[in-house]
């Protein structure tokens, strides 16, 4: 059962529902500011990776899942304090684009943001799924952006979460606890039939194999390094 | 036992959501590179004509998942 999600709870409980030290991680990275370096080396690593599933990923994987006409953005949390609300402090989340690696037909308005819960990046985020998106823009979560001519023929969202390794020494009770996403990777193209789709949507062996391989990847080595990158930056 | 093929959830028309997805990668998982996880899942997928080896491939996962 899937439920559209929006952010509507206090901070409190928004910080009672994620392990600390994780919530820590996350928290210092939603007040970094985006600079050209910052932007780069990302960029860097969202090309590097299009780059690494441009090639077939052993010998019996007959296509690569990405091309040259797939699109990577990095999406990054982003917190700032409103309110009082009814005299408790609010929390405003938002998803900033920092790094792009565009194609032909992107957009390139910069700054670019969603707030929690809003489009597939915010959906991704609130509810921690993987969301594709294939009705090339009939869909109530997909946002053309302004001077956006054309949707993508298909596109997911991959929520990036921050995990740590010392929860279990906390003394409360770690059952409920979450780590906290501070990040959401789209994936998408422009071009009718792409590998992409196929492979990440398609229900035989090898595309199942791909899906899962893929998208443990990108929530594991590829977030570790993104988030080892965000944590060695000063605010 | 059977691989559930399937794990997507349309929540819309040509919207859908991939579940099973609330537990972190595992710590040994983390150190794969995209070549090295498809062939971890690729054995896994061939090994699943037999009921034994899933078993025992599966408790293999639960421990690399409490890494």
């Amino acid at each position: 059962m899937y439920e559209i999600a929006w952010p509507l709870v206090t901070r409190d409980a928004y910080e009672n529902l994620y392990y600390p030290q994780s919530l820590i991680r996350v928290k210092h990275i939603a007040s970094l500011s985006r600079n050209s370096n910052l932007d780069q080396h990302l960029t860097d690593m969202l090309v590097a990776l299009r780059c690494n599933y441009s090639k077939r990923l052993g010998k019996q994987h007959e296509f690569p899942l990405m091309d040259t006409y797939t699109e990577l953005s990095l999406f990054v949390v982003h917190h700032e304090l409103t309110g009082p609300i009814n005299g408790e402090q609010a929390l405003d989340v938002t998803l900033e684009l920092f790094a792009h690696a565009q194609v032909p037909e992107s957009v390139t308005q910069v700054p670019l943001s969603f707030g929690e819960g809003v489009g597939l990046v915010g959906q991704a985020f609130r509810n921690e799924n993987v969301v594709f998106d294939y009705s090339t823009g009939r869909s109530g979560l997909y946002k053309m952006l302004e001077g956006q001519t054309k949707a993508h023929e298909f596109i997911s969202a991959i929520p990036l979460r921050a995990i740590t390794s010392e929860v279990k020494a906390t003394a409360k009770s770690t059952s409920d606890l979450k780590y906290a996403p501070f990040a959401v990777l789209c994936v998408g193209t422009y071009k009718k039939c792409s590998q992409l789709e196929q492979q990440l949507r398609g229900l035989g062996e090898f595309e199942v194999i791909t899906r899962d391989s893929f998208i443990d990847h990108i929530q594991g080595q590829f977030s570790s390094e993104v988030i080892d990158y965000l944590k060695s930056l000063s605010i | 036992m059977a691989i559930q093929l399937n794990r997507t959830t349309e929540i819309e028309p040509d919207v859908s959501v991939l579940n099973f997805r609330g537990t972190p990668v595992s710590a040994t998982k983390r150190e794969l590179s995209p070549e090295s996880l498809w062939d971890y899942y690729r054995k896994f997928h061939e090994f699943s004509a037999s009921d034994s080896v899933v078993t025992d491939l599966t408790k293999s996962i639960a421990k690399c998942a409490d890494d």
